[in-house]
């Protein structure tokens, strides 16, 4: 089994005025090539975080972070990785199209691909009939699609997504879990967030719960959970003993 | 270099399409039909009034331009979250910058030529004739004003937009005031005199760009003195991206 994602000993503060809090402590944790892994965690907990310091939007204060086997931060290892931010937003004045193709050039993808693959995938999540429409007229749940649209964009390898499913009504929920389970189909490991535990069960293989910044548990999610229990109802139990 | 160019398109897009730079084009344009006007009521210095008015107007306009796109190219897109779909691309934070000064540049270059248009149209309707002086100050003009859009660019990489635009303003007015400042020094005590020897070492001086006067009375400008004044834009320049890039290096999101 290929680790895909290893992190080790990661840690973040934020250091203001009135001295320092730590928002992720001494986190490990690491997960195969092709799984998908669901990082749960209450608000706050320290997931988006997380993420941001996986994806180079943040700097560890202590800690590794490796993207099969390389710094997660190397442009080699950016180049084999999909991002979708949480509440995602991008240049109101571009048209899904300009945007795509865009974002096509920074992954150095040819113009006669780039313009095949963002027609694919602007028809994969639904946004086809919108491609020459600019993005300020787009609702949340448009720019959702557009963000999971641009975070495939390079064909990666791995996918990490900040809350995919949040603010998306229950059509947009399904289309996305069906989109989630066809890239799981091709190999791709995906990392992501979500409040909506229902989802993570149905979607996930690995899960790893997190409070106030400390990896509470993490593993396979038929080890962690008993035959009667749902992920919901051992959530509450592992994450309640805490508070 | 592709990413940075994609950036740049990317930016000029996006600003020749906000609504904005349309009004402020607009009133540009009426300020260029305006010297006509003010022109005529001058007492058979019209030419000079226009040139004057024509060139100090194609400044403040794009100056506007600057304060208002400028100065939010990188904060406005750090409030939207929209760099992140950009910087977790495999690009440098160094090619975020390049681009944005870059797009903002091609803006500014495309609203120049287009006021530069009309001022010249001015100016033959009038039978000013066109010196060569004339594109000697628009070009210089463009400099002075890429130049601004380094200054606003590098403030937007740490301060909001307003604050940055103020910055801006107060390095406009500094550099045009550098030349007096440097006279006044001349005649005061030695703290003063260091004081303001320092600031003008480190602050620019914007009035390398201001040949107004010469277009205005005809007086040619020397060929070392443009390309001293391009190369010391060059410079600085360079400095500001560079010390945007750094900024930007270090900012967490």
């Amino acid at each position: 089994m290929h680790i895909a994602l290893s992190i080790r000993n990661l840690s973040k503060e934020y250091t203001n005025f009135g001295g320092s809090s730590r928002v992720v402590s001494n986190l490990t944790l690491s997960v195969a090539d092709g799984e998908v892994f669901g990082f749960l965690g209450p608000n706050g907990a320290g997931k988006t975080t997380t993420i941001k310091m996986i994806v180079g939007l943040a700097f560890p204060t202590r800690g590794t972070i490796e993207i099969f086997g390389q710094h997660a931060h190397s442009r080699a290892v950016r180049a084999r990785v999909g991002f979708m931010s949480e509440n995602p937003y991008f240049y109101s004045y571009l048209t899904a199209g300009e945007f795509m193709r865009f974002s096509a050039s920074l992954l150095n993808i040819p113009p006669k691909m780039a313009k095949d693959r963002a027609q694919s995938l602007l028809a994969m999540v639904g946004l086809r009939e919108v491609a020459d429409r600019q993005i300020r007229t787009f609702s949340k749940g448009m720019n959702q699609r557009l963000g999971f649209a641009q975070a495939l964009l390079g064909d990666p390898d791995i996918i990490f997504l900040d809350e995919p499913l949040d603010g998306l009504d229950p059509l947009g929920r399904v289309d996305f879990k069906r989109m989630m389970q066809a890239l799981k189909k091709e190999g791709k490991t995906i990392f992501f967030n979500s409040h909506i535990l229902s989802d993570v069960q149905e979607l996930c293989d690995s899960v790893g719960i997190i409070h106030k910044g400390k990896l509470l548990e993490v593993g396979p999610l038929r080890r962690l959970l008993s035959a009667r229990e749902s992920l919901e109802e051992h959530f509450i139990r592992i994450v309640g003993a805490k508070r | 270099m592709k990413a940075a160019i994609a950036i740049a398109l990317n930016t000029f897009r996006e600003s020749i399409r906000d609504r904005l730079l349309y009004a402020i084009l607009f009133f540009g344009l009426l300020l260029m039909g305006a010297t006509v006007l003010l022109g005529s009521i001058s007492l058979d210095q019209d030419v000079k009034v226009i040139k004057d008015l024509g060139l100090a107007g194609i400044f403040i306009v794009n100056f506007l331009i600057i304060l208002s796109v400028g100065t939010n190219l990188v904060s406005k897109e750090i409030d939207r979250k929209s760099i992140y779909a950009v910087l977790t691309k495999p690009i440098e934070r160094s090619t975020f910058i390049i681009g944005k000064f870059i797009g903002l540049g091609a803006t500014l270059f495309v609203t120049t030529v287009m006021m530069s248009a009309v001022f010249v149209a001015v100016l033959l309707a009038k039978n000013a004739g066109l010196p060569p002086l004339i594109f000697v100050a628009l070009a210089f003009t463009y400099l002075e004003l890429l130049f601004l859009v380094a200054i606003a660019l590098m403030f937007s990489t740490f301060t909001a937009p307003v604050a940055s635009a103020l910055y801006t303003l107060a390095f406009f007015l500094i550099g045009h005031s550098m030349t007096s400042l440097t006279r006044f020094g001349e005649q005061a005590g030695p703290f003063v005199k260091g004081l303001i020897a320092v600031v003008s070492h480190v602050l620019p001086n914007l009035e390398k760009f201001n040949i107004k006067n010469q277009v205005v009375y005809d007086v040619a400008v020397s060929g070392p003195q443009s390309i001293w004044t391009v190369v010391y834009a060059g410079a600085y320049i360079t400095v500001l991206i560079m010390i945007a890039t750094n900024i930007l290096r270090r900012q967490e999101f």
